[in-house]
């Protein structure tokens, strides 16, 4: 009768002789990336997905350009113009987009899919924070931690937290859209894809609206963009999709990137909460 | 975005081991993969936190997931088909089909209970200490020797051609 000691020896070296033709694929590195990429995107999906998308890469599309005299709530242009045409806007609306880099921007909407939300961004950095809510109460916050190593994720719901080391460069994965590359947008406005609508009102402010259509990476019939006729930089932008219940509105505020602005990028988690 | 190249190097080089002992907790090479691909993942989203010993972190969460995947399977209703065949049930013990040759020990891993299976694999296959053993289940030492003196005992029982063949070696 063999001892358990003698059994056990047995076992192991049978144990991996039967193991030593499994190997893990090749692929799994490429397989975890891909992986990991859908993860993140979901948990930015989890708290405001499209403001995430469609903010970053709006506000990205000035940073490649050359900076401007133009900085956020001054004037672009000495007078705005009772009457202008395409090219105008245009030629404003990129510059000021490059003179507010330094800038922050929060972008507050809402989508059917999705609910109410709002999203910080600092231009310069591209670290964010997005808060998602529902009928009134803040139900879900995701964030950049300061050295953009981390994205925090708060589940006010459910009082739960994570915390997933992620590396992004600014604009760095975000996905195409008419506005994540600046030449695209003045493609969109010189090539004919723009039409001016007209000068309007957007919550008492003096806006020229713009609607863009025909870009081959838009979702849907198209984009409405309201510059402010002063500054030039958006107000608003409304997606129209295919599909009318995935249309999304966004409002536009530019924040100098003051101490205390910055500070509202800061996520903290509230005690209490079960880190998953 | 980019995943740490300490994370790249460790999956390159620890991945196939980590597979096996995957493979041998679920006794499925499919599962294994998801298995492992889950526990990879979660190990890279912490990877500040495992960085300094992803394997035993990546071990932690393969043991966690292997026992909540048989709990998931236990919690579904037995239903099973009627064998078309009366023959066919004698496969309800994959070792008893397996007497008289040589029998694949993965599989019959499969009818230990999962602690015990977990144990073994973990003590004999890993060559875990049964304190390492312990903490990784997060149980007692004496629970550890006792999960072992079971599994053996069971596995004696199973194995017909291991204890014959171990008791040659040993002669």
């Amino acid at each position: 009768m063999l001892t358990d000691e003698q059994l056990a020896e047995h076992l192991g070296a049978r144990l991996k002789a039967e193991t030593a033709g499994i190997t893990s694929s090749p692929d799994l590195v490429r397989t975890l990336h891909r992986a990991q990429v859908r993860h993140v995107w979901a948990v930015r999906a989890g708290v405001a997905v499209p403001a995430v998308a469609v903010a970053v890469s709006l506000v990205a599309s000035g940073v490649a350009d050359r900076p401007g005299q133009i900085t956020a709530g001054r004037p672009a242009a000495s007078a705005a113009p009772s009457m202008v045409d395409v090219a105008y806007v245009q030629a404003n609306t990129v510059k000021a987009l490059a003179a507010a880099s330094d800038s922050l921007v929060r972008a507050k909407g809402s989508a059917a899919a999705v609910g109410l939300f709002e999203l910080t961004m600092d231009r310069s950095t591209g670290r964010f924070r997005s808060d998602g809510y529902r009928d009134g109460r803040k139900v879900a916050s995701g964030g950049l931690t300061a050295d953009l190593h981390t994205m925090l994720l708060v589940n006010y719901e459910n009082r739960t937290w994570s915390a997933t080391p992620v590396t992004i460069t600014p604009s760095g994965g975000i996905p195409k859209s008419p506005f994540s590359d600046p030449q695209e947008i003045r493609d969109a406005l010189t090539n004919g894809k723009a039409v001016l609508v007209g000068n309007e009102k957007v919550d008492g402010r003096d806006t020229v609206h713009l609607r863009l259509s025909g870009h081959p990476s838009a979702t849907g019939p198209g984009v409405d963009l309201w510059v402010d006729a002063t500054s030039y930089l958006p107000v608003r932008t409304a997606y129209v999709m295919a599909k009318p219940a995935t249309g999304m509105v966004l409002d536009y505020t530019w924040l100098e990137r003051t101490d205390e602005n910055l500070a509202a990028l800061n996520l903290t988690v509230p005690a209490g909460f079960r880190r998953v | 975005m980019n995943v740490d190249p300490s994370f790249v190097s460790f999956v390159e080089e620890r991945s196939t081991a980590l597979l096996r002992t995957a493979y041998l907790l679920t006794g499925d090479r499919g599962h294994a993969e998801d298995l492992l691909q889950t526990a990879l993942l979660r190990t890279l989203r912490h990877w500040r936190r495992a960085r300094d010993a992803p394997e035993s972190y990546v071990r932690q969460v393969l043991v966690n997931l292997s026992r909540d995947r048989i709990r998931t399977l236990l919690r579904r209703p037995r239903e099973l088909p009627l064998p078309p065949d009366p023959d066919a049930l004698r496969s309800a013990d994959p070792a008893a089909d397996r007497f008289g040759e040589r029998q694949e020990i993965a599989q019959v891993l499969r009818v230990l209970p999962i602690r015990q299976r977990q144990v073994v694999v973990l003590r004999f296959f890993e060559d875990l200490t049964v304190e390492q053993t312990a903490r990784l289940l997060g149980c007692s030492t004496g629970t550890v020797k006792s999960y072992t003196s079971r599994g053996l005992a069971r596995l004696r029982e199973l194995l017909t051609d291991l204890n014959t063949e171990a008791h040659h070696a040993h002669r």
